[in-house]
């Protein structure tokens, strides 16, 4: 039984407005939507998760129907049982970081110290902030919380829109390895929208490429998105090894204590003591070796 | 100076009371409903609901006389049917304060609705709440400032009204006379000393009260 | 609220009129002291009158005009507390004319009034009802069921009321009854209630009901209890005052009396 099956037409703003064709089969795991803005991503998460209504087709979460246009169903978004985490203003202002977490829990089990909201907090790296609130926290915590909630109701799906996007830089590793972690633990698939390849590769098992309002290709992230990926190396100069081919072209670099970080597709070894990069200024080529 | 008796305090606080009761659920019901939904004629609703705010009293009044007194269409209906006489009862005082105070509570709990973001109420429908508990759990707490605002606005609005409660309600020393019938009957008799007094808590009153609300929702505050 | 802004608003359009007109009249008089006398009775005057005179008043002004080519005369309409309160207050008034002696006296005693006052005509009070009340009398007033109303004026500014309090004080109703009183701000008030069948009964003038089709006539007021009631009038101590008394006086003349009859009022008590 696969995670998530779904084929929609969304039509938003009448003519002249947007319209996405989308076509999605994933079995398990975090599935990527990934694109440019304005591709359609988001709009196919949030008719995924009810909050607008397709204009025709099917959506089948773990064997359910929960919207089917030939057989007029239309299982409204409360009733959905998919867990939602929106871009911007994902938290409830006006209640601690655990009443968050315990938000969604029947009123009998709404407890800030119910065993899931506990456990979830603590996953999370938020245990020393149950008792905060929203405005005190930074973008990252707020999001891990976010995600508490979402898994604390224990949904059979995880819908994410570009999560990240609003954190900068360095937290977003750290964050993304916590999230995946917490996903894999407690075995939730999810659907994870971005545009930023890195996080596409680090979270996805599957991805979806979404181009001028349809889902094109369907592959392995990693597969799917090589060049796109970042590069960052740290070493230190030894010598310049120049003049390789004999043009000004060409430069050869010896470094040593090289630290080179990227996709683990395009670099299968790690951290070599000794590396030479071979830069070639030409077109779009280069080419590199490490020992 | 003796302070006089006190009937038309303790009248004039009920009255405002029983309006505010009555306005509260209808206005932020519609302040609700005008803020979220988009139907034709939503702008028209709007000044509907904004009119009583900027017409006389005294039109107000007669509105209310020509439709709810003993001939009027409802109020005939009323008197046959259940046999409730609306006009010269402290009911027609209630009646009057909450005509002029529900645009006072929409009108101040409407933007506050509207900023509640969009994106709050969705992540509630995804962890399972229906559309009244996400605007009873949600919505509400979020907006809570601009809809307390309102309440006590409203509530000061009603405790102030005369011109249509000296025309729906009349005048009755011991039944309808609120602090501002008073007033006026005290000093058309040339008691100003009787006057100077309800004059004199009334503006304690409603200085208090938007205290209240400026404290709650000051302009200069972000979402 | 209303009798008073709508006297207030109609007065002071008027006040600013006769103001402009007086002052162009003593312009063209003043070279010539000679005609003082009759110019001063043409001088435009303003009238404060009772709301219960409303309906003879602006006949008495036309058959005065008519006669003696007197200047314009406003009257202003009110409730004779309100009124006083404008005299007292300073307002531009230079005659009153009362339904009760003792706004008059008042505004004697503080020595706003110049010559005493006078009686001009004598009223009756009246029990009335909406069409198809139930019969009512005053000594049987107490009967009114506990749900509905009687309305009368402000015992407090309108001597409509105050004649209504002392009469059924005198019936020694006033307690059984005092639940379910309406006050009205002026007597026209109290009959507008009736006619629009929102009270079970109310007390008007006698003169009040004169062409009114709409209500019906449930008692006199003609026993030992009923009250003494007077039409009064003064001359306000100004600069009208020749103009205000020559009007006054037309009340007193066969002519003015008789209008005042044919509305309903009753001559004046001959004992002073």
């Amino acid at each position: 039984m696969n995670a998530l099956e779904a084929r929609l037409a969304i039509n938003v703003g009448g003519i002249g407005g947007f319209h996405v064709e989308t076509d999605l089969v994933h079995e398990r795991g975090v599935l990527v939507l990934f694109g440019p803005s304005g591709a359609g991503k988001s709009l196919t998460l949030q008719a995924l998760a009810g909050l607008i209504k397709p204009e025709r087709g099917f959506i089948r979460v773990g064997g359910e129907t929960l919207y089917d246009s030939d057989r007029r169903i239309d299982v409204p978004t409360h009733r959905r049982r998919l867990g939602y985490v929106p871009q911007h203003h994902s938290l409830f202002p006006f209640c601690s970081v655990a009443r968050n977490v315990s938000f969604g829990l029947p009123r009998r089990e709404r407890r800030d110290d119910h065993p899931r909201v506990v456990q979830l907090l603590d996953e999370l790296g938020l245990a020393h902030l149950a008792a905060a609130r929203p405005a005190s926290l930074s973008g990252g915590e707020r999001q891990r919380v976010a995600l508490a909630r979402a898994l604390a109701v224990q949904p059979r799906l995880v819908l994410l829109d570009e999560p990240f996007s609003s954190i900068d830089g360095e937290g977003r590793g750290a964050l993304r390895a916590v999230v995946r972690a917490t996903l894999d633990h407690h075995g939730i698939p999810a659907v994870f929208v971005t545009h930023d390849p890195e996080e596409a590769i680090a979270l996805g098992d599957k991805l979806v490429r979404y181009r001028r309002g349809a889902s094109t290709e369907t592959g392995d992230p990693a597969t799917m998105l090589p060049m796109a990926a970042r590069l960052s190396l740290h070493a230190e100069m030894v010598r310049v090894v120049s003049g390789a081919a004999g043009n000004g072209n060409e430069v050869e670099i010896a470094l040593e204590n090289a630290r080179l970080r990227g996709p683990a597709a395009v670099l299968p070894v790690d951290g070599a003591a000794q590396v030479r990069l071979h830069l070639r200024r030409a077109g779009d080529q280069r080419g590199g070796e490490n020992t | 100076m003796n302070y006089p008796d006190s009937f038309p305090v303790l009248l004039s606080l009920r009255v405002a009371t029983a309006a505010l009761a009555i306005v509260a659920p209808i206005g932020i019901a519609l302040a609700w409903f005008q803020a979220r939904k988009n139907y034709p004629g939503r702008t028209l609703i709007d000044a509907a609901v904004l009119l009583p705010l900027v017409l006389p009293p005294s039109v107000i009044g007669y509105f209310l006389v020509v439709l709810c007194g003993r001939r009027g269409p409802i109020g005939n209906w009323l008197l046959s049917m259940f046999d409730i006489r609306l006009i010269f009862s402290p009911a027609a005082a209630v009646i009057a304060s909450a005509v002029v105070a529900l645009p006072m509570l929409v009108k101040t709990a409407q933007p506050a609705i509207e900023s509640v973001p969009i994106d709050l109420e969705a992540v509630g429908r995804s962890l399972g709440l229906g559309p009244a508990a996400v605007f009873l759990r949600i919505t509400l707490p979020a907006a809570w400032r601009g809809v307390v605002a309102g309440l006590v606005l409203a509530f000061a609005r009603a405790i102030g009204e005369f011109g249509a409660t000296l025309m729906f309600a009349g005048n009755i020393p011991g039944r309808t006379n609120t602090m501002p019938l008073e007033i006026f009957a005290a000093y058309q008799a040339g008691d100003d000393e009787r006057a100077l007094m309800y004059v004199i808590t009334l503006v304690v009153i409603s200085c208090l009260v938007v205290m209240l609300a400026t404290r709650l929702n000051p302009r200069e505050a972000t979402a | 609220m209303s009798a008073r802004s709508f006297t207030r608003d109609r007065y002071t359009a008027r006040v600013g009129r006769s103001a402009l007109l007086a002052s162009i009249i003593l312009a063209l008089t003043a070279p010539a002291p000679a005609r003082a006398v009759d110019n001063a009775a043409a001088a435009p005057i303003t009238v404060a009158a009772a709301m219960s005179l409303r309906n003879v008043m602006p006949k008495l002004v036309e058959a005065y005009r008519a006669g003696s080519g007197a200047g314009a005369i406003t009257i202003s309409y009110g409730a004779s507390g309100d009124l006083r309160r404008q005299v007292e207050g300073g307002a531009p008034i230079d005659a009153v004319v009362f339904a009760a002696a003792s706004d008059v006296e008042l505004l004697i005693e503080r020595g706003q009034l110049s010559g005493g006052k006078r009686v001009v005509a004598a009223n009756a009070l009246l029990l009335i009802g909406p069409k198809g009340a139930a019969p009512l009398t005053f000594e049987t007033i107490d009967t009114v069921p506990a749900a509905e109303h009687i309305a009368i004026g402000d015992p407090k500014t309108v001597p409509a009321g105050r004649y209504a309090q002392q009469a059924l004080e005198a019936l020694d109703k006033w307690d059984a009854v005092r639940d379910r009183l309406v006050f009205a701000g002026h007597v026209a008030s109290v009959l507008q209630y009736a006619r629009r069948g929102e009270v079970a009964a109310a007390i008007v003038y006698r003169t009040d009901v004169i062409g009114v089709d709409d209500i019906v006539v449930l008692d006199d007021a003609d026993g030992e209890w009923a009250p003494r009631i007077e039409t009064v009038a003064g001359v306000v101590a100004g600069n009208q005052e020749a103009a205000a008394r020559a009007f006054l006086d037309f009340l007193d003349t066969p002519a003015g009396r008789a209008i005042f009859t044919a509305h309903g009022f009753a001559p004046p008590p001959s004992a002073p």
